[in-house]
């Protein structure tokens, strides 16, 4: 059992706080009263076998998969993939799943078996990540027959199964064709998509699900189609915070609670980044894995395991926090928002500090409406070529003319998803789709509404003013832009570290 | 582009340079090793990791202490494996009956699990168990209101309360000098453990009171109808066993022990 998290006040005694913008770490002192909300520790993981035997044998609101599973029938584990931990786990706990799936399956004798990736928008997945993700075992077991897709939201194959809102929804063929689909996936956060939706259906659904009108009702309604249609077992591992390796351990740490080792590789790795801006950011945040306790593991029900992994989740990571403040301050770091890319774009960054952190909250938000956000990001303009070229174009054309959701959906948002080369990425290059960019800007403008500033401490000042935003130098000159409009003795709320800090505000 | 970006608004041109930042941070880290600061709110350190404990550092009234205690009292030791496999330090939380429930706690444990009550929370970082009690009961009721330090400690340390309910140590001070043929029998009983996590305080609290409550009376009454009681109460699932009046609750305290055999003659 871990520490759990708590709200320190810095008071005199308090040593500068660790903060991170991009690929730069510093130590920042916070004014007096500031309110630091420090996540649960991060623990390292434990042998899960036990956990998943458990939610296999004796699951909630439904048999055992054992149960359920005979020689004929038409069985695929879709592995859930829209959303992931970042920094990425050292130990794939999905790959842990479905070996205990795939062993269940072979016990009853099932002969048709397949594994579907549920990516949703995002990329998918070529052989080098199945093997990765899922392990030599699953990939030689499977990839050489071609029984390893990834679910592509464009396929010709889709298969209506119902209509919401008098528009049909299209399900991935092999899932909707299936005798029973184990939905296997892992939470690291709070959200409360579902998976099916976002990550099995059709562009048309997904544009509802994410557009700028989109609603609970619209969601809720395409849910109960896909779910009726489905016949699913639900295997939910529910995560921890990330503790991070032994160059960044620090990080994972408490600042008072530093030996002189970690002190000195907080010094190590400042140096690294300074002496070789590009190359060292890289070596040191490029690549970077984390370790993630598994807090439980959960099987049963679709719906049920969905609302059930949420409340263990929250019950393990969510952090009590008296009353709303004026101003939430929160670090934006490179590892935790763009795979592979130790900085991230700024399109990444705002939708980080604005729904990620920001909006991570139980009951109320942590900061109060026409409050200020104030985040720690270079906002430097980088894209990758390959993975976000709708992103770099998004932000270098679109942007310049609107930030309004619904006139981007209007007048840009169609043809980026009909661009062939953006198409080709998606299919053949292992690119994000092009309208993953567009929901994302959607839900950042949605989060940016509440606030009437947001301020990007150490920000390029164009990348800030095209997202619509203010740029700062340092964090007293951000407090003090933020002083116009939450006055001279704001409540300051400062989100730490660098898993997620979530307030269950009271 | 038809939004006007303000005048100020340039992109950043300039190249990051290398710079050297290893002499000023290794000069700060040295001094903060030197002048540690810890801020005034900050929970304690984690205390370093122990051993789980297995069957044989469960209470098993083996121990030195224990057979020294059973000199003058009989000791009984209910569901003590309850224990097994939990990581130190632990929150024992007891019902006060009487001036020596902790004396007769802190011997009939094992030195490992042996609880302390002086200032628990730098205990608890330090790795060692400590003990709450209840506050003394009110009225006819067997056990009295705990406060939520348990559960604020538990919740602090992020570790798990033990509930322990000690039966038979009511006037036990003034019991011992009497001139008794039998020695007093005392009962330590022990719960599941209580995690806070994900609960309120005041949720804990209530857990705990409750637990508390049938361990002092599951030997009064038969677990089940502790079970049916707490299952079915009428007032919000709070225990409503009727209290007992004092001379009954030291009658049947003093109550002789049945001998392990019976003897013809005496």
């Amino acid at each position: 059992m871990s520490r759990p998290g708590f709200v320190l006040e810095v008071d005199d005694k308090t040593p500068p706080l660790l903060t991170m913008a991009g690929s730069d770490l510093r130590l920042e002192r916070f004014g007096q009263g500031t309110r630091v909300v420090y996540p649960a520790d991060a623990e390292s993981s434990t042998a899960p076998v036990g956990l998943i035997d458990a939610a296999l044998t004796a699951p909630t609101g439904s048999a055992p998969l054992a149960g359920r599973l005979a020689a004929d029938t038409r069985l695929t584990i879709a592995v859930i993939d829209t959303d992931r931990p970042m920094p990425r786990a050292e130990l794939e706990i999905r790959r842990t799943l479905v070996e205990q799936v795939l062993e269940t399956a072979a016990r009853a004798g099932v002969d048709d078996v397949e594994i579907v990736i549920a990516t949703g928008l995002r990329q998918q997945w070529n052989a080098a990540r199945v093997t990765e993700v899922l392990g030599d075992r699953v990939a030689t077991s499977f990839l050489p027959d071609g029984l390893v897709t990834s679910h592509d939201v464009t396929a010709p194959d889709l298969v209506t199964i119902g209509e919401a809102g008098g528009l049909p929804i299209k399900l991935n063929r092999r899932v909707a064709t299936s005798d029973l689909v184990v939905v296997v996936s892992n939470r690291a956060d709070a959200g409360t998509r579902c998976p099916l939706s976002w990550g099995l259906t059709d562009v048309e659904t997904v544009r509802r699900l994410g557009g700028p009108d989109a609603s609970a009702a619209v969601e809720d309604e395409i849910e109960a189609v896909v779910r009726d249609a489905v016949d699913t077992y639900a295997l939910v591992a529910v995560l921890g915070q990330p503790l991070l390796g032994r160059s960044l351990r620090f990080a994972s740490k408490r600042e008072w609670e530093w030996t002189l080792g970690d002190r000195l590789a907080f010094a190590g790795a400042r140096q690294i980044v300074a002496a070789m801006p590009r190359q060292g950011a890289q070596y040191l945040h490029g690549s970077l894995r984390a370790d993630y306790a598994v807090v439980d593991v959960l099987g049963g029900d679709f719906t049920q395991i969905h609302a059930d992994s949420l409340a263990v989740w929250l019950a393990a990571n969510a952090v009590e926090i008296s009353g709303q403040s004026d101003v939430l301050v929160t670090p934006v770091w490179g590892a935790a928002i763009d795979e592979g890319d130790p900085v991230g774009s700024p399109l990444s960054a705002a939708h980080h500090a604005l729904v990620t952190s920001a909006g991570a909250h139980v009951g109320k938000p942590v900061v109060r409406d026409g409050g200020v956000l104030i985040a720690f990001h270079p906002l430097r303009r980088r894209f990758s070529n390959r993975r976000q070229s709708a992103a770099a174009d998004f932000f270098a054309t679109v942007l310049p003319s609107t930030t309004d959701p619904a006139e981007i959906a209007a007048t840009y948002e169609a043809r980026a998803i009909d661009d062939e080369w953006y198409l080709d990425l998606y299919r053949k290059q292992f690119a994000e789709h092009p309208l993953r960019v567009f929901h994302e800007w959607y839900a950042t403008a949605r989060a940016a509404e509440r606030f009437s500033d947001v301020i990007w401490v150490g920000g390029d000042r164009r990348s800030a003013a095209l997202l619509g935003h203010r740029a700062a130098t340092t964090y007293a000159d951000a407090l003090e832009i933020a002083s116009n409009t939450v006055g001279q003795h704001p409540g300051i709320t400062v989100l730490h570290g660098p898993g997620q800090a979530v307030g269950d505000v009271r | 582009m038809s939004r006007t970006l303000p005048s100020w608004a340039q992109p950043r041109h300039d190249k990051r340079r290398p710079k050297v930042t290893w002499p000023a941070d290794a000069v700060a880290a040295l001094l903060a090793s030197v002048r540690p600061m810890a801020p005034a709110g900050a929970p304690p350190r984690r205390a370093p990791a122990l051993p789980a404990l297995n069957l044989r550092s469960a209470p098993s009234g083996r121990h030195l202490l224990f057979r020294a205690l059973s000199l003058r009292l009989d000791v009984e030791l209910v569901a003590a494996d309850s224990l097994a496999g939990l990581q130190p330090p632990l929150v024992f939380a007891a019902n006060e009956q009487g001036a020596l429930d902790y004396q007769v706690l802190q011997w009939a444990l094992p030195p490992v699990l042996r609880p302390t009550m002086i200032a628990p929370s730098r205990a608890l970082a330090r790795g060692r168990n400590v003990v709450v009690f209840a506050d003394e009961p009110v009225g006819h009721r067997l056990v009295g209101e705990f406060s939520t330090i348990p559960a604020d400690l538990a919740n602090q340390h992020g570790v798990p309360i033990v509930p322990v309910g000690v039966v038979g140590t009511f006037k036990l001070k003034d019991i011992l000098k009497l001139a008794l043929r039998s020695r007093p029998k005392v009962s330590v009983r022990f719960g599941a453990p209580i995690h806070c996590r994900g609960r309120s305080l005041a949720e804990t609290t209530a857990e705990l009171q409750t637990r508390v409550e049938e361990l002092v009376q599951e030997g009064d009454l038969s677990w089940w109808t502790v079970q049916r009681r707490h299952r079915g109460a009428g007032d919000g699932g709070r225990l409503t066993a009727d209290a007992a009046p004092r001379w009954r609750r030291l009658w049947e305290q003093a109550a002789p022990v049945k001998p392990a055999r019976t003897r013809i003659w005496r």
